[in-house]
């Protein structure tokens, strides 16, 4: 079964370590879009701006189909607005978004940026290949990734008696295995339930057969895209304010609300429609489609639709699994709490790869030299993990560097992020592996610790999620420095009797 | 009250129940105690341990419903967990007084209400 687990875990441990390091940073998807927009720092969310937003629209997307508006909350506090204008392009491109100051209802310059959007997208994703291809290889790296769960708690005969053990002082060996059996294991229901939770996710690309007929359960699905434009009627009458709607969709969820659709704004038939923020609970987390629709003119409740309403046992499972995996729920103390057990599934993912190496290494030694094979793997365990490292801590300054009005910036720092992996591969290739590693993980955590320089203003202004960002910053630089410092150290040639033990223990945990 | 105002009591509950089922382990009692723990006391820590876990897991499942609740709890216990293995490894000896300091806190969150 150790063989199981080893071979498992490494062939697809770079991508899985991706996965998970793209993930976890994906927790706080929509801080990191607030740090990398620094025009919005020190924004206050006020409650009372969605009519501000659809008085703007009104005087500016006057001829549009649907007014889109994303309400200011604690996790993004501008006031987002998006329409089709008149003759745009059909799909994606033909949107037009803009961010509105909540308080004075007046646009905001805010650079272009995919944000966390590009890291959330890119752990299930990538990047740059058809999006069905890359769910592919994300859900085989998945099942590895489970399969390699399954053997390890097979393999690791003791994991009650060593659940608490840790010993860092240890020869080399003995402490990388500790580290990734109690990251593993402390975080063991985690690990089960995201790895599981996102295969569920990738179902409907890997079984899509599974699902014909199934869809549309839920309510018509969520519309992301405002229809084409319609000739407006000058006779129709002005939208009612939307202050008293949404003190009576907070009634009746108990729940704010997220966002706004008015359709067909400016004719007789026009409606508002009002989703709620968050799903307040998993049980019932059909609220995700919870959606109340008013009559624009009068203001009179047109419909009251439940998500959960009409939705099966199987789809509402699948709807509170999906809730789960995305951590989509209003309580920030959840939200780090996932993000902790995630950064050490991402633990668990490079020690796991740098074990495979330092266990190898003294036999490698003892057998005159290391094989190609080995090399390969050495090194691509130093692009793969402090490379991405780089890559990611590249990407945020990248986000200050690129001059913010440059035409199609965001992906630019899409490009730079790539660009920065690959010269970390190159360096991984070109340095001796002692070196590239304290070399990256060096510079990268030169570059996290500098970011609280680069969001100065925020800091000031007191807006807690740019302070907060650039603590876990620091935090992870400090973890990174430590990692450098121990990747550092020759391996130490363990005496025959110790690295007797150690091979059995890694071999079945036999004591 | 929010559901947030479990996670710091689930924490120092799940805390202190690994610290307790640690202590029945032989290895851990030397390291933060001294000395292998007498049977009656193995017991005594065991179940101690497991009754704080418990703690945690009805604190989670009371803030927030089983569906989140279970959830949060896995978040709890990795994160108590993590942090116990980190100081059992670098201050064994402190950690009576570093968990009675913690439990002194127990009531931070009501700061917040």
């Amino acid at each position: 079964m150790a063989w199981l687990h080893e071979w498992a875990g490494l062939l697809l441990g770079w991508l899985l370590f991706a996965i998970f390091l793209t993930g976890t940073i994906a927790f706080f998807r929509d801080e990191v879009t607030h740090w990398m927009q620094p025009e919005l720092h020190g924004l206050a969310a006020e409650a009372g701006s969605a009519d501000r937003g659809v008085a703007w629209l009104a005087a500016n997307a006057p001829g549009a189909g649907v007014w889109m508006l994303s309400l200011p909350g604690e996790r993004d506090p501008s006031l987002g607005l998006a329409w089709r204008p008149e003759a745009a392009p059909a799909g994606r491109a033909g949107i037009r978004r803009i961010q509105l100051d909540p308080a004075t209802g007046e646009p905001l310059a805010a650079r272009d940026t995919a944000g966390g959007d590009f890291l959330y997208r890119f752990h299930f994703e990538l990047y740059g290949m058809p999006r069905d291809t890359a769910r592919w290889i994300v859900g085989i790296a998945t099942m590895a990734m489970f399969v390699a769960i399954i053997s390890g708690i097979i393999t690791h005969r003791r994991i009650f008696k060593d659940i608490f053990t840790f010993r860092p002082d240890k020869a080399g060996q003995r402490a990388w295995l500790d580290a990734h059996n109690a990251t593993a294991v402390l975080a063991l229901p985690f690990h089960v339930m995201i790895t599981y939770s996102g295969l569920v996710l990738l179902a409907g690309t890997l079984m899509p057969f599974a699902f014909d007929g199934q869809r549309g359960g839920g309510g018509a699905p969520r519309s992301t895209e405002p229809p084409a434009v319609v000739a407006t009627d000058p006779a129709a009458p002005a939208p009612v304010a939307l202050a008293p709607l949404l003190a009576d969709a907070e009634r009746r969820w108990g729940a704010p609300a997220g966002s706004v659709t008015v359709t067909a704004p400016g004719r007789a038939a026009a409606t508002i429609e009002l989703r709620p923020l968050h799903p307040a609970a998993l049980a019932s987390a059909g609220r995700a489609g919870d959606r109340l629709i008013y009559d624009a003119a009068t203001g009179r409740l047109v419909e009251d639709v439940r998500g959960a309403d009409g939705l099966s046992t199987v789809g509402e499972i699948n709807t509170v699994i999906g809730v789960l995996h995305r951590a989509r729920f209003s309580e920030p103390a959840l939200r780090w709490l996932f993000f902790i057990s995630g950064v050490a599934g991402t633990v668990m993912v490079a020690t796991g790869l740098v074990l495979w190496v330092v266990k190898r290494a003294a036999q490698h030694a003892r057998n005159g030299g290391p094989s190609i094979g080995f090399r390969i793997v050495e090194r691509l365990n130093v692009a793969g993990i402090a490379g991405l490292c780089l890559a990611t801590a590249g990407y945020f300054w990248a986000n200050r560097l690129i001059p913010a009005d440059l035409a199609g910036r965001a992906d630019w720092e899409i490009r730079a992020f790539f660009a920065l992996w690959a010269a970390a591969a190159l360096h991984a290739l070109l340095r001796p592996v002692r070196a590239a590693w304290t070399e990256q993980l060096g510079v990268t955590a030169g570059l996290l610790v500098m970011l609280p320089l680069a969001s100065l203003t925020g800091i000031l202004a007191g807006d807690a999620r740019v302070i907060g960002f650039d603590l876990v910053a620091i935090a992870t630089a400090a973890g990174l420095l430590h990692a450098a410092r121990r990747l550092a150290r020759p391996a130490p040639v363990a005496k025959p009797a110790a690295r007797r033990r150690t091979a059995a223990a890694i071999a079945g945990d036999r004591p | 009250m929010t559901a947030a105002m479990f996670t710091w009591p689930a924490c120092i509950a799940a805390w202190t129940g690994f610290l307790a089922l640690a202590l029945a382990m032989d290895r851990h009692h030397d390291q933060i105690l001294g000395g292998r723990p007498r049977p009656v006391r193995r017991r005594v820590f065991t179940l101690a341990g497991w009754s704080l876990l418990m703690a945690a897991a009805a604190g989670a499942v009371l803030g927030w419903g089983w569906s989140i609740g279970l959830a949060a709890l896995w978040g709890v216990l990795s994160l108590a967990g993590g942090a116990l293995v980190l100081a059992l490894s670098h201050a064994p000896r402190r950690l009576p007084r570093i968990t009675l300091a913690l439990i002194a806190t127990i009531w931070l969150p009501l700061l917040f209400l």
